[in-house]
């Protein structure tokens, strides 16, 4: 059983995908069904290196987040009549948190350097949240968008020698994927929620951008993500079934998804750095 | 009198006169921390930090010293720094955020708590190592510690090799153990000039 659990493709992907099934299946019926995008990446933590927040480095930081932004959402989703300027409000929230959650780095250089990477870093987290709390009505796009992000950062990060990253984000593809699944087998959408929506803008964002500070994304193959909720919020499909919407829902986010691997992948033949 | 007093205390206590304790600051052209890590339970992987700082002392006749250490953790290389046709090579990812975090955390240390004394030199040395931000107490022991005199700057010098080993979890470095060992052992190669 141990070295079943030991087995990387089993920590990353497939427990993952199993406990979103779970945790999604068991929640189908209420609002809280999305948890299952946190709940994979809490198994894939749990089983590749363990949960912990001492000393709280930028990773845990990040984590820290990831794993709150959820139960933030879920009391957002309570909120009988949020104003409209929730989810701007709650992007620009991430952008500050995303200055402390990397300070311990951007500490450690030049002032106009530093200012230029916490601006860089604060706005790409800003943007991503904001682009897709914008789906938060839509599962069908919320699930592409979900799996397509979590692809993207998972696969840039390990082109960019990240492999913890890569674990993130394919644990964050595999919640999006059991949530498609779901809705695929029921014919009809599970409207994501800021519950949803924040559990992976948040969890994409940070991941990206840690992998960009800590390890080697160039900043443009991280700016090239912003495309997948951009393009997962067009209108397609819509009229044909909830089926053929979920299909074209995930196909089009994952396309814009190439964008980012592209880049990072030319980075490693020595692109633009 | 107090000439005399001086000259019977000296004479009482001989070893009184170089008591002094004698500092060395380190060369960091021959000191050189390397670690040995298993490397999927087959074979016994090394590698190296170029760029270490760092000063010792001891007191020979009080039997005390103390050493610290600063090593660039951005230094390191395991014989894998060109990627090729890969994505990254091995020393690029050793340096991501899954393993030593040098963005953050770009120096490890040593400092020491306690020398032991051999017949005329340290033994080993106790102290706190200090990685990714997490201090855990470590025993260096040398496998050799000789002093002599620097042939070209007359200077003396003294150097040999310490050897500890810990395990990286306690650190909080868990990225990809078992298959990447979770015990490192740590040889740090050294010498130094008295100041």
């Amino acid at each position: 059983m141990q070295a079943l659990l030991d087995d990387p493709m089993v920590q990353t992907a497939l427990a993952p995908f199993l406990a979103a099934l779970l945790v999604g299946g068991l929640l189908l019926r209420t609002r809280l069904a999305w948890f299952a995008v946190v709940a994979a990446l809490a198994v894939a933590v749990s089983l590749g290196t363990g949960i912990s927040f001492t000393p709280l480095s930028a990773s845990r930081k990040v984590l820290l987040l990831v794993l709150l932004a959820p139960f933030v959402g879920a009391a957002l989703d309570r909120w009988p009549n949020p104003p409209p300027a929730t989810a701007p409000a709650l992007a620009a929230l991430c952008a500050l948190a995303s200055v402390w959650v990397f300070w311990s780095v951007l500490a450690q250089r030049e002032t106009a350097a530093m200012l230029a990477v916490a601006i860089c870093v604060a706005v790409f987290v800003g943007l991503l949240v904001a682009l897709t709390l914008r789906l938060r009505n839509d599962g069908a796009a919320g699930g592409g968008a979900t799996l397509a992000l979590g692809l993207g950062v998972g696969i840039a990060a390990v082109l960019s020698a990240s492999i913890g990253n890569f674990a993130n984000g394919v644990a964050i593809a595999a919640g999006g994927g059991a949530l498609l699944l779901l809705q695929f087998s029921l014919a009809r959408t599970l409207a994501p929620g800021y519950l949803g929506m924040l559990s992976t803008g948040l969890a994409a964002a940070l991941f990206a951008a840690a992998t960009f500070m800590l390890a080697q994304l160039p900043w443009y193959a991280m700016a090239l993500l912003l495309l997948v909720p951009l393009v997962a919020g067009l209108d397609f499909a819509t009229r044909r079934g909830p089926r053929m919407r979920l299909v074209a829902a995930t196909l089009v986010p994952l396309a814009a998804a190439c964008a980012t691997l592209l880049a990072a992948w030319l980075a490693t033949r020595g692109g633009p750095a | 009198m107090k000439r005399h007093f001086a000259i019977a205390l000296a004479a009482a206590f001989p070893m009184f006169a170089s008591a002094a304790p004698e500092n060395f600051t380190i060369d960091p052209f021959h000191t050189y921390p390397s670690f040995a890590v298993e490397h999927w339970g087959l074979s016994l992987m090394r590698g190296q930090f170029n760029t270490t700082a760092g000063k010792f002392s001891f007191d020979r006749a009080a039997k005390t010293g103390s050493v610290e250490l600063a090593i660039a953790t951005g230094s390191i290389t395991t014989g894998d720094g060109v990627k090729g046709a890969r994505p990254q090579s091995r020393d690029d990812h050793l340096r991501s955020g899954d393993f030593f975090n040098v963005a953050e955390f770009p120096t490890m240390s040593f400092k020491s708590t306690k020398t032991n004394f051999g017949p005329e030199l340290p033994a080993s040395v106790e102290g706190n190592l200090t990685l990714l931000g997490v201090t855990k107490p470590i025993t260096l022991t040398f496998e050799r510690f000789k002093c002599g005199q620097n042939a070209f700057s007359k200077k003396d010098r003294c150097g040999g090799n310490a050897v500890g080993k810990f395990k990286r979890s306690d650190f909080g470095m868990k990225y990809a153990i078992p298959a990447v060992g979770d015990e490192i052992t740590l040889n740090i190669e050294f010498e130094g000039d008295k100041d």
